[in-house]
């Protein structure tokens, strides 16, 4: 878990990032650092230690999952369908999914059938996309209060 | 194709009272059902007066007539015609079956085809997918550096640049693999008596550095002699014992064992191999042979996910199968089954 400083007033409070590449954690982590709209980074490099966390009660809320699909043993579609059916479908309040290039078809149904999917981005990530994740954020925040 | 007013003309076509189309149609009708009468024109001194007959179509098995046979006694004058539609029939028959056999073997040819257009399509997404991976990540971690040269510590950067070359190491390892997995789906194979023995001692010998420097020992039975590709046999058995040293447990020295298993199909042999290495989880058996499919990250266990992929393109090549073992004992057996060499 990393805390960052100096962040801005309307900062997402806690990020999850499951990618399996943990060079693209440091880079993520200097990106979200530099950026200040992220308070709060937890990184797993595999899906089933990141549904582990997910499990705990004393774990802090998440309000972002960045993830990935192509993992080993357990792939971005697995987690978020073993997370839906484990946590419900208000684990976290934005999951945005990182593509590596665009989806195969096979991905496309699956993407299609899991609700629970906000966006999509596409890597490498920058600060513009956590800019407009952090606004969207913010609004749901001022229409829902 | 003799004409209707030359002096024999009461072969064909007139023989019939129906048209001749007509006659075929009927007679190739029997084929579906019992005997059939069919009206004929026999051409008589008084002109042509009608014939009744009955011919039956000859089948061995297939619902196809291959043959009519005239059945009715006593009929002289409908012999000879009969007979040359039989045999103009017959022609029609092979042609239809030959044509029939042709569109399957095309149909089949074209199932072949659009399965490995689908595997080639798949491949190359994969191929641009797993590539591209990497690629992000140096692009982030080079914008980081450009970062750190406004004001970052000479520590990151080294970090940074480290990273970067690891990636790029990454990237170049699934580069050749990928290489070496297209040049095995294209090369040519020949066929020949192979002696396992002989090629996995080759295959020992190839990777003695390896073996040294983990401390493995490799030992095999007596292996049967099998029909295959030398060369390619010699790559799926340094991939699986390569497999075996780098899935090795952290605890001990790997202990790799190559001898005759289970016997496969009639006329096939069994071979296994198996290790004393970290395992492979049931729940991820059926995928470890899938393209680029990996069950470690990058920075536990390097490799390009094309290893097992590699090694069941050329089991299947060579007629075989292979497959990963239940092992209560810890490690992984792979079974390979591979055609038995028969000399005759």
């Amino acid at each position: 878990m990393i805390k960052f400083e100096h962040t801005h007033s309307e900062a997402i409070e806690t990020v999850l990032l499951v990618d399996d590449d943990t060079f693209f954690h440091m880079a993520c982590k200097r990106l979200m650092q530099r950026s200040g709209l992220v308070k709060t980074l937890i990184c797993y490099p595999m899906a089933v230690d990141a549904l582990e966390f997910l499990s705990r009660s004393d774990r802090p809320r998440v309000d972002v999952i960045f993830l990935d699909i192509n993992m080993p043993k357990m792939n971005g579609f697995e987690f978020l369908e073993e997370a839906v059916t484990r946590f419900g479908t208000d684990f976290c309040r934005k999951i945005v999914v990182m593509l590596t290039s665009s989806l195969d078809a096979r991905d496309v149904a699956r993407a299609k059938a899991c609700s629970a999917i906000d966006s999509y981005v596409n890597k490498p990530l920058s600060h513009e996309h956590i800019a407009s994740i952090a606004g969207k954020l913010k609004a749901g925040r001022e229409r829902s209060g | 194709m003799k004409h209707a007013n030359e002096p024999d003309a009461w072969y064909l076509p007139d023989v019939f009272a129906v048209s001749r189309e007509a006659a075929t149609r009927e007679i190739l009708l029997a084929a579906s059902g019992s005997d059939l009468v069919l009206p004929l024109r026999k051409a008589g001194p008084n002109g042509p007066q009608d014939v009744r007959f009955r011919v039956s179509a000859i089948r061995t098995g297939s619902r196809a007539p291959e043959h009519f046979v005239l059945l009715s006694q006593g009929q002289d004058v409908v012999r000879a015609p009969f007979d040359l539609l039989n045999a103009e029939l017959e022609k029609a028959d092979i042609e239809a079956r030959r044509e029939r056999a042709h569109r399957r073997s095309l149909q089949r040819a074209n199932k072949v085809l659009n399965a490995s257009n689908a595997e080639l399509k798949s491949f190359a997404y994969a191929v641009s997918h797993d590539l591209k991976s990497p690629i992000q990540t140096v692009s982030m971690l080079l914008s980081e550096m450009a970062q750190c040269q406004e004001g970052g510590s000479s520590d990151d950067l080294a970090d940074l640049i480290r990273m970067g070359q690891e990636t790029l190491q990454r990237m170049s390892v699934l580069i050749g693999d990928v290489l070496r997995y297209t040049q095995l789906i294209g090369s040519d194979m020949s066929m020949s008596r192979c002696d396992l023995n002989i090629i996995l001692e080759e295959v020992i010998s190839d990777s003695r550095a390896e073996i040294k420097e983990t401390g493995a020992t490799v030992r095999h039975g007596r292996l049967p002699v099998v029909f295959g590709d030398a060369v390619m046999l010699r790559i799926l058995f340094q991939n699986l014992i390569g497999n075996a040293i780098k899935y090795r447990h952290p605890e001990r020295a790997p202990e790799i064992l190559v001898q005759p298993g289970r016997k496969g199909a009639q006329g096939h042999v069994g071979i296994e191999v198996r290790d004393n290495g970290i395992g492979i989880a049931p729940e991820y058996r059926d995928r470890i042979f899938d393209l680029f499919s990996r069950l470690h990250r990058h920075d536990e266990i390097q490799g390009s996910g094309l290893g097992l992929t590699m090694c069941r393109r050329i089991v299947n090549r060579l007629d075989g199968e292979i497959e990963v073992l239940e092992n209560s004992s810890g490690g992984s057996v792979f079974l390979v089954s591979l055609k038995v060499f028969k000399d005759d």
